[in-house]
């Protein structure tokens, strides 16, 4: 017996300072964050709605940088980091963020902030055996260990882009916020974006040194889409007609989309063999060196950036093609119902007590996914991908009753074709549009529904009738047009490096 | 002893008009019947399967010519159908003469109409007013008598019909308790039948709603050659012109009202007379104002009542102004209604077409509901856009029928190819697909190695090896029990 217990002392002296030191490793690389949001009222596109606060972490790198999920950064209004999990908090900014790849940088003013702390190091791909993370808990660190999964191609909420997300078993709760996952080097290997009961997702290590090496270039190149469709070809028949001679391989692709890579390049009906080398499988899958099998959308992505020419090999009317594909970066706004603003506000015109907007999924979210206006949800489905030249559809989304606009009161989810003979594409078209009326009428068309294809307004009292509703409905603007996309963001703190 | 005299006259006077009431009462009683609807229904899904039975029951009367009225959606996809008497327990078989589907109403006959012969027909009166007390007759759920409620008429206007969930016609509104199993029943005043029950709505207290006469006549009028037409349609979109700018715009004058056009619907009645932009200031001389309503009996209706009374082959004359001229034009009024395929279908057996395991069927309101409950918000929206939305943007392919592949029986032959459900068919073989007898020609008429199925979106494709297709077909059919590769 005490011989036993013995041992077991013996045990615990040398394996306590163990866990004590891995933990204090950790302490210092690991930050919370605290963010105060605000999104827009997609309803009142002139004012916000509710704040409300967000609780996350962030891993700390060199130069006295934060590594953090963008998505938690969105319509930021304040962001503060605490070290320790415990007061002070000390405000913090956006270094740098590319919501598609949800990553993001920030950093403290302040240089003794980061003088307790230590950056991580990050390995090059996940390597490992054994993995573990960590997050703080009421000011206690919890540290959890992780089992390896399985792989799957995942997508943030921001479409076009994909990356391979590992899938982890864990016993850390309330995960999936920006947590490290180390492996058995105290290097991080991912970073966790979604937990769902014991089941957590990575991204992994070879995307977060891809981005940082981005946000190093003069330029920020961000992470590039192939925009293409599919098909399987796993039958005989299909493969056959397509040309294809021997055991059943590549994809039929169906559509390109006109920002993406491949537009112009891989055509309709190709039926896509091989990508950047790897050779692709009937039902679009290649072999990740690390990760196994997986969808070749994620090639574009694989260590590469938009700027670089990746090779294709497709069958096109029975003939074995090589093709080089410059990589591009679709960024949201290309598309006709854009899914996110990336912090812009809605684009509004308020007219004569009828408020048009630019349509954009954080509308149509508003509304609640099973309560969109059944045309709306056509449209989104339908339309959302269609591209070109930064066209929106713009809808009446409301109508401010007046005497003026008598008999429109209950008009709204039309969509705007022309104003004043105008195509509209625009909430700037819109505007202008509107000061060049018709013989004193405003004639605004909408798209053929059970309801106005015409409204018409009296375009002599229009700019008083304006004035006067916005002041009885206590409406601060008028307008508010889109901006023009933002120029890149500078890569580097403002305050002097310390270490 | 004249006193004597005057008092038995009064107390005569009353008991005779006490056993007017209770006669009437009796007379009504014995006119209402129950109703046992033993009904299948086809499956949209499985369109070769025999269909589904059960038990339905609503209620019925008698009117003249030995017919019994009651309401479509009682009656239908019957296979049999048993009529009740009061305090007579035997049951009688009928048939449909007429089922209404538009109007939501039928006219049975008793195979045997002797039983008849001493039940009085109800007597069809006019509408009811508002504010008068109404009693509803009829075999609602939680009891097997005859049950008897009382209201009054709170609301008379145009409203939509949810049996078919296109058609609009008048309705009455009354706080008279209206249930399951009142269906069909009369409603009652005065001894006379003044509608016919037919909804409620669960989601508002006291709220029942009845068919009002004129929609009765109107069907009886219809049948009077022996043949029901259904309602004619302008077969308008038109919007309200309340806005001074929009009637200032469309040079109406100062004491000038009406509505506005947006779409006239092809084929339907008023679609080479009248046009988009024209103002419909007057129909058949009544005033239409700026809401899009008329003046009718003390009542404001929606002024497609003024169409609704009347019967295909009528015209009517509406005053419109255009270019801001004042005109007059004549339409004549045919029954073409462009909404019946967005309509549910009923009795009829399903429309499909098999080859080689792949099923389709034609693009309806009844295929699209074999997606689920949540099918108008969950389907491939493409079929919503088509079947809703683009005959309103385009109005020359407002009755242009698709084809949807709606299911696929595994097969070796079919089941590594790609698979494409709830999607609208576009070609097979180079050919234009509109209708499964389109289809039927597209895959026999073929002879190329493969059959290649394009679908309408997103350029996605289907190919089949002809020769093994055509070997693996009747194999699918017996493996899959199905009795018919087609019923076009």
């Amino acid at each position: 017996m005490k011989t036993k217990l013995i041992t077991l002392l013996i045990f615990l002296g040398i394996t306590l300072p163990l866990f004590a030191q891995q933990n204090s490793a950790i302490k210092h690389q690991l930050v919370t964050v605290r963010v105060t949001y605000q999104k827009w009222n997609e309803y009142r596109p002139w004012q916000k709605s509710q704040p409300g606060s967000r609780r996350f972490f962030g891993i700390v790198l060199s130069g006295n940088r934060i590594l953090v999920m963008a998505d938690y950064l969105a319509n930021a209004t304040l962001i503060q980091v605490e070290k320790f999990d415990r007061p002070p908090r000390h405000p913090a900014r956006i270094i740098h963020s590319d919501p598609q790849a949800n990553l993001a940088l920030i950093t403290v003013d302040d240089p003794t902030f980061f003088e307790d702390l230590k950056p991580i190091e990050i390995a090059p791909e996940l390597q490992g055996k054994t993995y573990s993370c960590a997050n703080w808990q009421n000011g206690q660190l919890v540290t959890a260990s992780c089992r390896f999964s399985h792989v799957v191609s995942w997508s943030n909420y921001t479409p076009y882009f994909r990356y391979p997300g590992i899938y982890f078993i864990t016993d850390l709760k309330n995960g999936g916020r920006g947590e490290p996952l180390l492996n058995e080097d105290k290097k991080l290997v991912g970073l966790t974006v979604f937990q769902s009961n014991n089941q957590m997702v990575v991204l992994p290590a070879e995307v977060i040194q891809t981005y940082l090496k981005a946000v190093a270039m003069p330029t920020y190149p961000k992470f590039a889409q192939l925009g293409v469709t599919y098909q399987y070809n796993r039958g005989a028949a299909q493969a056959k007609y397509l040309g294809l001679k021997g055991p059943v391989r590549g994809v039929r692709i169906q559509g390109t989309l006109a920002a993406g890579s491949a537009f112009g390049i891989i055509k309709p009906n190709d039926l896509l063999l091989e990508l950047d080398g790897h050779a692709i499988d009937c039902e679009g899958k290649y072999i990740h060196p690390h990760y196994g099998r997986l969808n070749f959308n994620l090639i574009p992505n694989d260590k590469h950036l938009a700027g670089d020419v990746i090779s294709a090999k497709v069958l096109r009317d029975g003939k074995e093609l090589d093709l080089k594909i410059p990589l591009k970066n679709i960024p949201p706004s290309a598309d006709l119902i854009p899914d996110t603003r990336h912090n812009q506000p809605p684009p509004y015109l308020f007219a004569g007590g009828l408020v048009f907007r630019e349509l954009d999924n954080p509308y149509l979210q508003a509304w609640g996914n099973q309560s969109i206006p059944p045309r709306l949800r056509v449209y989104r489905e339908m339309d959302a991908q269609k591209q070109g030249e930064n066209r929106r559809l713009i809808i009446l989304a409301d109508v401010f009753p007046d005497q003026y606009n008598l008999g429109y009161h209950d008009l709204s989810q039309l969509i705007v074709s022309k104003v004043n003979g105008k195509e509209i594409r625009s909430i700037a078209d819109m505007e202008a549009a509107f000061k060049h009326p018709l013989n004193d009428f405003h004639i605004i068309e909408c798209t053929p529904s059970f309801s106005f294809s015409k409204i018409i307004l009296d375009a002599k009292t229009f700019d008083a009738a304006t004035q006067r509703i916005m002041k009885t409905y206590h409406i601060p603007h008028r307008l508010r047009l889109r901006n023009p996309p933002s120029k890149e963001q500078s890569t580097t703190p403002k305050t002097k490096k310390t270490k | 002893m004249k006193r004597w005299i005057q008092i038995s006259w009064y107390v005569g006077s009353v008991l005779l008009l006490i056993s007017s009431v209770q006669a009437q009462t009796n007379k009504i009683e014995e006119s209402v019947v129950k109703i046992v609807n033993q009904y299948n229904v086809f499956n949209w899904y499985s369109p070769w399967d025999s269909g589904s039975t059960g038990k339905g029951t609503g209620s019925g009367f008698v009117v003249s010519n030995k017919r019994i009225l009651t309401n479509a959606h009682v009656v239908n996809n019957s296979a049999i159908i048993l009529v009740f008497f009061h305090n007579d327990p035997n049951p009688y078989p009928a048939k449909i003469k007429t089922i209404a589907h538009d109007c939501d109403l039928a006219v049975l006959e008793l195979l045997n109409p002797k039983r008849l012969d001493h039940v009085p027909a109800l007597e069809i009166a006019g509408l009811p007013k508002i504010r008068s007390q109404v009693f509803t007759y009829g075999y609602p759920a939680g009891g097997k008598r005859l049950s008897i409620t009382r209201g009054v008429v709170s609301r008379i206007e145009m409203q939509q019909y949810v049996h078919t969930g296109v058609d609009q016609h008048l309705i009455v509104q009354t706080d008279a308790a209206i249930n399951p199993g009142n269906s069909g029943g009369p409603v009652i005043q005065n001894g006379k039948v003044v509608g016919v029950a037919f909804e409620g709505n669960r989601q508002l207290e006291n709220m029942g709603l009845f068919i009002p006469t004129t929609i009765i006549k109107h069907l009886f009028k219809d049948l009077e050659d022996g043949e029901y037409n259904g309602y004619p349609e302008l077969g308008l979109i038109t919007v309200a012109m309340e806005n001074p700018a929009a009637r200032a715009y469309a040079k109406m004058k100062p004491e000038e009202s009406g509505i506005r056009i947006e779409m006239v619907v092809k084929k339907c009645s008023a679609r080479d007379t009248l046009q988009k932009g024209d103002i419909i200031t007057h129909i058949n001389g009544n005033p239409i104002a700026n809401d899009g309503t008329f003046e009718w009996n003390g009542l404001r209706l929606k002024y497609d009542f003024i169409v609704d009374q009347l019967q295909k082959g009528e015209s009517v004359d509406v005053q419109i102004i255009r270019d801001g001229k004042s005109l007059t034009k004549s339409v004549k009024l045919n029954h073409y209604n462009p909404t019946k395929f967005q309509a549910q279908l009923f009795e009829q057996r399903p429309k499909y077409y098999i080859y080689a395991g792949l099923v389709f069927v034609p693009l309806n309101r009844n295929t699209l509901m074999t997606y689920g409950s949540t099918w108008f918000k969950n389907i491939n929206q493409e079929l919503l856009y088509e079947f809703y939305f683009r005959p309103i943007e385009k109005d020359e392919l407002v009755d242009v029928p698709h084809v949807i592949q709606i299911r696929r029986l595994d097969d070796a032959v079919n089941a590594e190819e790609s698979r494409f459900l709830y999607q609208i068919v576009d070609e097979v073989n180079g050919k234009k697909i509109s209708t499964l007898k389109d289809l039927a020609e597209a895959f026999e008429q073929c002879t190329a190695p493969q059959h290649i199925i394009h679908f309408k979106y997103d350029n996605a494709i289907t190919v089949l090896d002809r020769k093994k297709a055509d070997a693996a077909h009747v194999k699918i059919l017996k493996n899959y029990a199905i009795p018919k590769d087609r019923n076009l």
